[in-house]
């Protein structure tokens, strides 16, 4: 049986639990389109928005180990074609539909030049904004921490509909790159020195104050990372994964597949014996308890977090049996 | 002088510190994504459950609590198992 076939049974086993009224062979039949259903969800739309080089591209490699596999395919021609833009806009041709081939599975990227400054035909590029927030799931601003790019911006995102800019990730890219500068970043623990990390502080605060005035109605997150080094990559997947509509985010975090923090501390720093998030251990074993599994198929948790969750084995048991034999009684303890 | 080059001692422990303070907020991130992982996905399962059974007569009662339920466990043990962990590397916790 497949991780993913034991998330579900997981899931469906509390369903089965509450509604007894059930025909077995109905409830085959209804298993079977369920499992039809989930085989054929569209996978994750994503656009990256941002100003060449800012890092959108990389950003998406420490994501989702989208790696060297970006191709341009059939599918994506066709995606393209859907978006009723006039056509000979300039945002039209410069924007990149890809499907792209990640390290867990397919995800769609709209790859979004930013609305800075010079860029002619205004109303035509917010219209492509708009078309194509409206289809992502999920949507990224990257911005280049050390630059100011977001002032002229955000006066034209004001103008976008609300509800598409309500969840919208503010990503501030490079923060090893702020002042005073790249030579600055303590690498040996790959974290900012005390005097990057006050400015980085501050940098943060200022695009917040600047979103919120121009976007009253806000409620996402201005995220500080580095792509390169991969800094504060689980905060920018939550902060992305918030805004994505509850029915869907599951699709996103199957796919998640961030690069290793780790990898580039001395290892001489790091505790020992604390488990590390995101780490994967080459010696652990395969996990029998189906919601361990189910954790494992959403590739949310390493096997090493699921060791430090199950060694609560008592309390996961008899957490498990209550949801097993009576999913209703849990509804008490919430 | 310490094994790193020419940082004292007491600087390498505002480091490790520093460091254990970026783990924990990685690991608060990573539960929150799999804490609204799993919520979503009982709830499109609950969803299309609900759906098809319809299609079939039955009116389903839907334990959408037990998301909610996986999500408190799961934090607790993860917490747990954390301390537990910087406890026998000598790290209070
Ligand atoms: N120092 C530093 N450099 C970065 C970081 N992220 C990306 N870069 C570098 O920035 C450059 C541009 O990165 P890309 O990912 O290609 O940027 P992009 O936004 O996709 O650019 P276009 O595809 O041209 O729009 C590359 O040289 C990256 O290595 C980071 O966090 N820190
Ligand atoms: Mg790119």
């Amino acid at each position: 049986m497949g991780l993913f076939d034991s998330a579900r049974e997981a899931i469906v086993n509390a369903l089965r639990a509450d509604n007894p009224q059930i025909s077995q062979a109905d409830m085959d039949s209804i298993l079977r389109q369920i499992d039809e259903k989930i085989a054929n969800e569209p996978p994750p739309r994503v656009a990256l928005i941002g100003e060449t080089g800012v890092g959108k591209s990389s950003t998406l490699n420490s994501l989702f180990n989208a790696g060297l596999e970006i191709s341009h395919t059939e599918a994506c021609t066709q995606e393209a074609a859907e978006i009723r833009v006039p056509l000979g806009s300039m945002l039209a041709s410069e924007m990149k539909i890809d499907t792209v081939e990640a390290d867990l599975g397919e995800l769609v990227v709209y790859d979004m030049p930013g609305l800075g400054e010079g860029l002619g035909a205004r109303d035509q590029h917010l219209a492509t904004y708009d078309e194509i927030l409206r289809r992502v799931d999920a949507a990224l601003w990257i911005l280049d921490a050390p630059d100011r790019m977001i002032e002229y911006a955000q006066v034209e995102m004001a103008r976008l509909d609300k509800t598409l800019t309500e969840y919208m990730t503010f990503a501030l890219n490079k923060v090893d790159t702020v002042h005073p500068g790249e030579t600055a970043w303590y690498a040996p623990a790959n974290l900012p020195s005390p005097e990057q990390e006050g400015n980085i502080k501050l940098r943060m605060a200022d695009v917040e104050a600047k979103v919120r005035e121009a976007l009253p109605h806000w409620k996402g997150r201005v995220i500080g990372y580095s792509a390169t080094r991969r800094f504060n990559l689980p905060q920018l997947f939550a902060a992305m994964l918030d805004g994505v509509a509850r029915e869907r985010r599951w699709v996103l975090a199957q796919r998640k597949s961030l690069a290793d923090y780790f990898e580039f501390v001395d290892s001489r720093l790091l505790p020992e014996g604390g488990e590390l998030p995101g780490r994967t251990s080459t010696n652990s074993k395969p996990m029998k308890d189906p919601l361990d599994a189910a954790r494992e198929a959403l590739g949310v948790l390493s096997p090493q977090q699921f060791k430090a969750i199950s060694s609560d084995k008592a309390k996961l048991d008899e957490w498990l049996a209550g949801v097993m034999n009576n999913p209703g009684s849990s509804k008490d303890e919430v | 002088m310490s094994q790193f080059g020419t940082m004292s001692d007491a600087d390498v422990a505002a480091v490790k510190s520093r460091l254990i303070q970026q783990i924990s907020d990685m690991s608060d991130a990573e539960i929150e994504i799999a804490t609204k992982s799993e919520d979503s996905l009982a709830y499109y399962i609950a969803n299309a459950f609900k759906a098809f059974a319809a299609a079939l007569g039955y009116v389903v009662a839907l334990p959408f609590a037990w998301a909610a339920t996986v999500a408190k466990s799961l934090y607790d043990g993860f917490k747990k198992g954390w301390s537990a962990g910087f406890r026998s590397a000598g790290i209070d916790w």
